[in-house]
């Protein structure tokens, strides 16, 4: 299990790839606090410029960093999380190196919780170090920031990104190319984002809710046993697919 | 001492029974050449002694204990050789026969095994990335990985078919190397590949093994003498006058002419002598080697008698 962990590191390491989440998750977070504090400015600026000058536009809230914040990494942080994800649990099977590794004395789950450990662990680390980006702007900015209300909702995104994350590796494993998984996870994606609306009945169990649940966090209005059944059906769906995966896995033709 | 024996193993893909009762066994040190055509078995049987996939009936018996599907520590005794050898191209040979020696437990003298590997297969001062090497070079550091546990059995799966003839010179060169100290399973479609390592031979057509025999055999039915020969006869009239002689072991019509095998001391000048008793024309008396093939036919002729 140590030597998949090391084997799967090599894959972002010993390649550019590492860079990616790490440079989008920075950007992201300094691009929030930036937003949400010139937006105003910059509108009324282009409002003025336009000769429109009857126009109050409401005062800027730290509030609205943190929306900005969850919003950009549940749109943009979290898809290009599943693009490196489908290509690191398929790039084995797509490659052939799968020869080389099934005939060394390793068992099939190792092998996917090591990929599922590993792109984890480089996600988290990317959203730690833009997190502490984020919370250096903001405070910066508006001279304030929730810690602990920001890092309750942070812990939900991350379960979001392990549930997503989950559901790529089951449909690598099933189709063991890149298009097809990908495709697939994306549907799931925008299926749930488009069921977040949705908050109450059976909706308010579903992985749907983990889009609202950050915001509702730092906003005061989260009911805590909403948000533990959330999280807990998500890890739990998340668990299920890992076991679904590894039986795929041992059923199916290695090479 | 039997290292490897595959019973009755049994295999279909939907309709098509890719393997219909495989049996053969590997001795200790020797090397097994497990020939066929393309289709005919061999990378099904490799595929499942290294449980890439599900056999459907029959028992693996490797080093005294059966194989399961989901076994994996004899793993560590099996060096495996794949026909396209592929290995994350953004690593170095090093880095791949260091981590294989982790995935294999080595630690003690890990750096010098590694080292002795490396030397080898050629490739110690080699410093690029594995996405650059030649096939060739792929090739012979797959070797280099399936040797690094010191294994009992080192099976490799026609590991010189998508080699230029530079590449597959230094493959073969490594496997000779390596045949006076290893047991290796050795499967192939070129017969010439095989009659240079092997020392017996199984030979597997649609899913069945057909004949096993050790090599010198094979070479021996190979020794045989055989003449091509036109005559204004028809060849099929010369064939039964032929046919009577003792010294004559079998005819076959082919497009240059009537295929004679020889068989016994002297066969040569008795063919000739009895020719010119014969009230004929020799327009053609060519010797042939017969090929390996010829070769294969006749010991599976003769096992057939």
């Amino acid at each position: 299990m140590k030597t998949l962990v090391k084997y799967d590191f090599f894959y972002f390491l010993k390649t550019p790839k590492w860079i990616i989440p790490l440079a989008l998750a920075v950007f992201l977070s300094a691009l929030s606090t930036l937003t949400a504090r010139y937006m105003n400015t910059l509108l009324e600026y282009v409002l003025r410029s336009e000769g429109i000058e009857d126009v109050t536009l409401p005062p800027v809230t730290v509030m609205e960093a943190y929306r900005q914040y969850f919003s950009n990494h549940f749109q943009l942080f979290l898809l290009v999380a599943l693009f490196l994800g489908v290509h690191l649990f398929t790039h084995d099977f797509s490659r052939n190196h799968t020869t080389y590794l099934f005939a060394k004395p390793l068992r099939s789950p190792h092998f996917l919780l090591s990929k599922m450990l590993v792109l984890n662990l480089v996600l988290f680390v990317s959203l730690i170090v833009g997190l502490i980006v984020f919370a250096y702007y903001t405070h910066l900015l508006f001279d304030e920031f929730a810690l602990v209300s920001f890092i309750g909702g942070f812990f939900v995104f991350f379960v979001a990104v392990i549930f997503y994350v989950q559901v790529a590796l089951f449909f690598s494993v099933l189709f063991k190319q890149f298009l097809a998984p990908l495709l697939l996870t994306l549907v799931i994606f925008f299926l749930f984002s488009s069921l977040a609306m949705f908050d109450s009945g059976i909706f308010a169990l579903l992985p749907s809710q983990l889009f609202n649940i950050p915001v509702a966090i730092i906003e005061g209005e989260a009911a805590v046993g909403e948000v533990l059944a959330a999280v807990s059906v998500s890890l739990a769906i998340a668990v299920a697919l890992f076991f679904a995966s590894n039986e795929i896995l041992k059923r199916r033709p290695l090479v | 001492m039997t290292l490897l024996k595959i019973e009755n193993l049994k295999k279909a893909f939907g309709d098509i029974h890719a393997l219909r009762g495989v049996t053969l066994s590997v001795a200790k040190n020797e090397v097994y050449g497990f020939i066929g055509h393309n289709g005919a078995g061999k990378t099904t049987t490799l595929n499942i002694l290294m449980s890439f996939i599900r056999k459907d009936a029959g028992r693996i018996v490797f080093d005294d204990e059966e194989i399961g599907f989901l076994d994996v520590s004899y793993k560590k005794k099996i060096g495996f050789v794949p026909d396209v050898p592929a290995f994350p191209p953004y690593l170095t040979g090093r880095e791949i026969l260091s981590l294989t020696a982790d995935f294999l437990g080595i630690t003690k003298d890990k750096t010098a095994k590694v080292d002795e590997a490396l030397t080898f297969s050629g490739l110690k001062g080699v410093r690029q990335k594995v996405g650059n090497y030649s096939r060739g070079m792929r090739q012979r550091l797959s070797i280099a990985q399936a040797l690094l546990g010191d294994p009992k059995l080192l099976v490799m799966d026609e590991p010189t078919s998508a080699l230029d003839p530079v590449g597959r010179r230094e493959v073969l060169d490594l496997i000779k190397r390596l045949k006076e100290e290893r047991t290796i399973l050795y499967s192939t479609h070129i017969l010439s590949d095989a009659e240079s390592v092997a020392d017996r031979i199984g030979l597997i057509e649609r899913g069945k093994i057909l004949l096993e025999s050790p090599m010198e055999k094979i070479r021996k039915a190979k020794d045989l003498t055989a003449y091509i020969i036109r005559t204004d006869l028809p060849a099929e009239t010369l064939a039964k006058k032929l046919e009577q002689e003792p010294f004559v072991k079998e005819t076959k019509t082919e497009e240059e002419g009537l295929l004679c095998l020889l068989a016994g001391e002297g066969a040569e000048k008795k063919l000739f002598s009895h020719l010119s008793t014969l009230d004929l024309t020799v327009y053609t008396f060519i010797e042939k080697t017969p090929s390996l093939e010829d070769a294969f036919v006749e010991v599976l002729n003769e096992n057939a008698r």
